[in-house]
């Protein structure tokens, strides 16, 4: 895995010999492992191998990349001197020596993927199926999957570093599918960790495969949403996908530094409603979106993007650190500096900047403070995904399962809720915030490819917000 | 590039030794070389040869799928160990031969262009040149981003049982989008074209025409009143539609009972009437499918929907075995709308208040693919007395694929296959908007 001390030298000084003054090898190995049963068979089982080396070269904030699948050095080298023939100039860094270091995010009493045997990772997912089965005959299909990655990084750069990382992650989704014939409804379980096997101790099997399959059977059932401008109040855990899209995006500094997000030089003015402070946290030992190093080899930090609705800071990677620090003649370098949220999906990929754990922290109310002081309204408490275009801040994320909300009470189940709006202004519409933070995984694609994340909030109000739905 | 169906005869040799019944080895190379330009900068260069090599083996009937970024004789150990033990839990199913009829396929998609290798100096003068053109078209320009690709994909598919097949396609595209800028109003507009030929045979000055009026005209977009209106469905969104509905015509949908047309193949309009939907592979875009997802050539001109019938199942080797038939090939097809004959402008004139549908984003993330019922933001125009009259603001389209579908009025008579089919665009009743 790792390259040839010599042979990697010669290929930076290569990279840099038309006068970059950044180069970067990202050398990857990583295993991925699915184990999928659908419809009560064994639907699928796959091994994919990922391996083979990026390369990156910075000059004046123009950044080249190329990435080939092999580790021979006379391959990487020749890739090299191509990227590097689109710079003109001549070398001034040199590179002389190259430092190892070690970094693993891989947890001490982790129960490594080769601990289980195939048949009894494949017997505990039947386990889970005969749990959603059992649960009702409304239940017509469960899709159970199990998967696994083992990775191995090691990144050489310029700066005469060498950062070795290990990773692993699992996940599993479990889907209820309930169906009356011709209509259907699904309600899934997927929790993630940056961890092992371990994870499949975490939770109670039958508890979580049951509650799935009751919830699917109740929104066969349920009626549509209706649409119109309504207060919503968000469910914990996988709520903070709201906050992920509408203003976590917006707040990358690879939009930042080239002026595409609507939350450029706005450090230090408020965003947001008093009552909403939100961080970035990679240092989360365990949570999906946990690492040890990023991707460019900085340390992650906890960082307070919005302080009491002050907009604090931005999620920052270097080659963004660089061009703001510029914009910004050279003051405050502090404030600009890398946060450690550099990611890529894999060595195919140019890393920039991305979230890892990113939630809205606790506040003071209570979720029944918010559905009592809601006269009419939606509570939503599950939810699909959505997305953002940074340069607007407008999004849009998908309710799976919601309620409605009358005279401060509960009422009835309702399905198929979208919601729209302009993250700036919804920041500001937030006016209670729950004390019951939870986080919850999830898969973010961006530029970079798709990356695992942790989103997360306590339950919280907004006072108004668009709801698209079919029902009356 | 040296792709050589002799990589893999070694490895075919001693699969059969080692009891593997049959053995498929695909290997995929796409070479891309892509630049992006942020207002008139030149912020990233890609330039990447990404390999793939997907290995199926057949034992005890039952199939095991390996797949690895690069491959060489030293791994011929590790390939078999890997798919004899994942064969244990694998589906059954088999490993495909061609006939001989079938083996013209060979070499279908051989283009002699080398698009892939234009060169990186085009692409930067192009690249400014466009970014210069957009900030000088408008004065509320504020930021402009511009990226170009060019790709070219080879493939080659051996199996034991002397059957192979080669495939080259190639695609450029061109990226422009703006974010325009009156007062305190910040909006935002792209547009996408792609093409199998060189990147320059590109329109970019239609393009930039079109990103121009759509950003100024977003500037000035308005909203609409809650409720339903009949609707023009541009390209996109009716391609997007159209193929997740196709999606539910698999034979793995209909035998897992997760399919909305179960039992709709009874010789009735399920649909409109109007629509009628074949495959067809004649396009050279990079993303139209020649071979469907078991390798074997697709069948040309074969009737998916006709007025509205449903004709098929579509089944793969694993589904058609499961319900004792034969692949029908259509599993991964490209497919094409039969054009209506009424034009764009004679079927808004017949509008008095309706919404011209541009474009949606968001469907993937906000259908769900069991009801395929959708909720999610979309670009257009309001539409009255038979005119365009504005963009609309901040508004959702909410539906389900098939009811839309099946309220199709009207086919129109121009073709594109910008989006992954041949599409026409549509007139349909009664959509459900929902607007601030």
């Amino acid at each position: 895995m790792e390259l040839n001390l010599l042979e990697v030298k010669k290929i930076l000084n290569e990279g840099l010999k038309t006068g970059a003054d950044f180069a970067e090898l990202f050398v990857e190995d990583t295993k991925k492992s699915n184990y999928v049963l659908f419809n009560k068979r064994i639907h699928n089982i796959s091994k994919v191998k990922t391996q083979g080396v990026g390369i990156r070269l910075i000059k004046n904030d123009s950044e080249i990349y190329g990435s080939i699948a092999s580790f021979d050095t006379k391959e990487i080298l020749k890739l090299t001197k191509k990227l590097a023939s689109n710079f003109q100039g001549k070398q001034t860094f040199f590179v002389r020596n190259i430092n190892k270091e070690e970094y693993s995010s891989i947890p001490s009493d982790v129960v490594s993927h080769d601990s289980w045997t195939t048949s009894e990772k494949l017997d505990y997912l039947k386990k889970a199926e005969k749990y959603i089965y059992d649960y009702s005959s409304e239940i017509s299909n469960a899709r159970l999957v199990l998967s696994e990655t083992d990775s191995k990084i090691v990144i050489y750069n310029s700066q005469g570093r060498q950062i070795n990382n290990e990773k692993i992650s699992t996940r599993v989704a479990f889907v209820a599918i309930a169906s009356n014939g011709s209509e259907f409804e699904d309600s899934s379980f997927s929790p993630g960790i940056s961890g092992g096997l371990e994870l499949l101790n975490s939770f109670d099997l039958k508890t979580e495969c049951e509650k799935i399959s009751k919830e699917a059977i109740e929104l066969l059932h349920a009626p549509y949403c209706p649409s119109g401008e309504m207060t919503v109040i968000l469910g914990n855990k996988f709520g903070g996908v709201l906050f992920h899209e509408a203003c976590g995006h917006p707040l990358e500094a690879c939009s930042i530094a080239r002026k595409l997000s609507v939350f450029s030089n706005k450090l230090g003015e408020k965003i947001a409603s008093d009552v909403v402070t939100a961080i970035d946290d990679g240092t989360i030992e365990s949570k999906y979106g946990y690492i040890s190093v990023d991707d460019e080899g900085n340390k992650p930090t906890r960082n307070v993007l919005i302080k009491n609705g002050i907009l604090n800071n931005y999620m920052i990677d270097n080659l963004s650190s660089s061009m703001l620090i510029k914009q910004n003649q050279g003051v405050d370098k502090e404030k600009f500096a890398p946060t450690g949220a550099c990611r890529r999906e894999s060595y195919k990929y140019r890393p920039t900047t991305r979230m890892t754990n990113t939630f809205i922290d606790n506040g003071e109310s209570t979720l029944e403070e918010m559905i009592k002081k809601t006269k009419k309204g939606l509570y939503c408490v599950s939810f699909t995904g959505g997305q953002v275009d940074p340069s607007t801040d407008k999004f849009n994320f998908t309710v799976s399962m919601a309620y409605l909300i009358e005279n401060g009470e509960i009422k009835n189940l309702v399905k198929g809720a979208g919601l729209i709006g302009y993250g700036y202004e919804i920041l500001k519409k937030i006016d209670m915030v729950g004390n019951d933070l939870e986080l919850a995984p999830g898969v973010c694609g961006a530029s970079s490819g798709s990356i695992p994340v942790t989103v997360g909030q306590p339950s919280l109000r907004i006072s108004s917000i668009t709801v698209a739905g079919e029902g009356n | 590039m040296a792709i050589n169906k002799k990589i893999f005869d070694t490895l075919i040799k001693k699969a059969s030794e080692s009891g593997i019944q049959a053995i498929s080895c695909s290997y995929n190379q796409t070479k891309n070389q892509s630049l992006e330009f942020t207002n008139a900068k030149i912020d990233g260069t890609d330039i990447s040869v990404n390999n793939s090599f997907s290995f199926k083996a057949l034992v005890n009937d039952k199939i095991g799928v390996y797949v690895v970024d690069f491959y060489d004789e030293s791994m011929i150990d590790d390939v078999i160990s890997t798919l004899i033990d994942l064969s244990n839990y694998g589906k059954e199913g088999k490993i495909e031969y061609f006939t001989k009829e079938e083996s013209k396929f060979k070499n279908l998609k051989l283009y002699n262009k080398t698009v892939a290798e234009t060169p990186i100096e085009t692409l930067k003068t192009m690249g400014y040149e466009l970014s210069n053109k957009i900030k000088s078209k408008c004065q509320l320009v504020e930021t402009t981003s511009v990226s170009l690709e060019t790709k070219e994909m080879e493939s080659l598919y051996v199996n034991s049982l002397n059957t192979h097949y080669y495939d080259h396609a190639t695609e450029s595209s061109v990226v422009v989008s703006a974010t325009f800028k009156q007062d305190d109003l910040v909006k935002s507009y792209y547009e996408y074209e792609q093409t199998p030929d060189e990147i320059t045979s590109i329109n970019t000055d239609k393009m930039i025409q079109s990103l121009v009026k759509n950003g100024m005209d977003e500037l000035k977009s308005e909203k609409i009143k809650t409720g339903q209106y009949k609707v023009i469905l541009s390209y996109q969104p009716i391609s997007v539609i159209l193929l997740n509905a196709i999606d539910h015509l698999s034979g793995e949908r209909l035998t897992e009972n997760t399919s909305i047309f179960k039992n709709c193949f009874n010789n009735e309009s399920v649909l409109s009437k109007k629509l009628t939907v074949r495959t067809d592979s004649s396009t050279r875009s990079l993303t139209t499918e020649v071979a469907d997802v078991d390798h074997r050539p697709i069948k040309d001109k074969q009737y998916i929907i006709k007025n509205g019938v449903l004709q098929t199942p579509m089944y793969d080797n694993e589904y058609a075995l499961k319900n004792n038939t034969t692949s029908n090939t259509l599993v991964g097809a490209s497919y094409r709308m039969k054009e209506g004959k009424e034009s764009f402008e004679e079927a808004i004139k017949n509008i008095k208040k309706g919404i011209y549908v541009q474009r949606i984003s968001g469907l993937n993330s906000s259908m769900n693919p069991l009801t395929l019922s959708f909720s999610c933001p979309f670009e257009g125009y309001y539409i009255e007395d038979g005119k365009l009259t504005h963009k609309i603001n901040l508004s959702m389209i909410s539906g389900n694929c098939k009811d839309i579908l099946k309220n199709i009025t009207k086919v129109l008579n121009q073709t594109s296959d910008k989006y992954n089919m041949f599409a026409c665009e549509v007139v349909v009743n009664k959509v459900s908007f929902t607007s601030k």
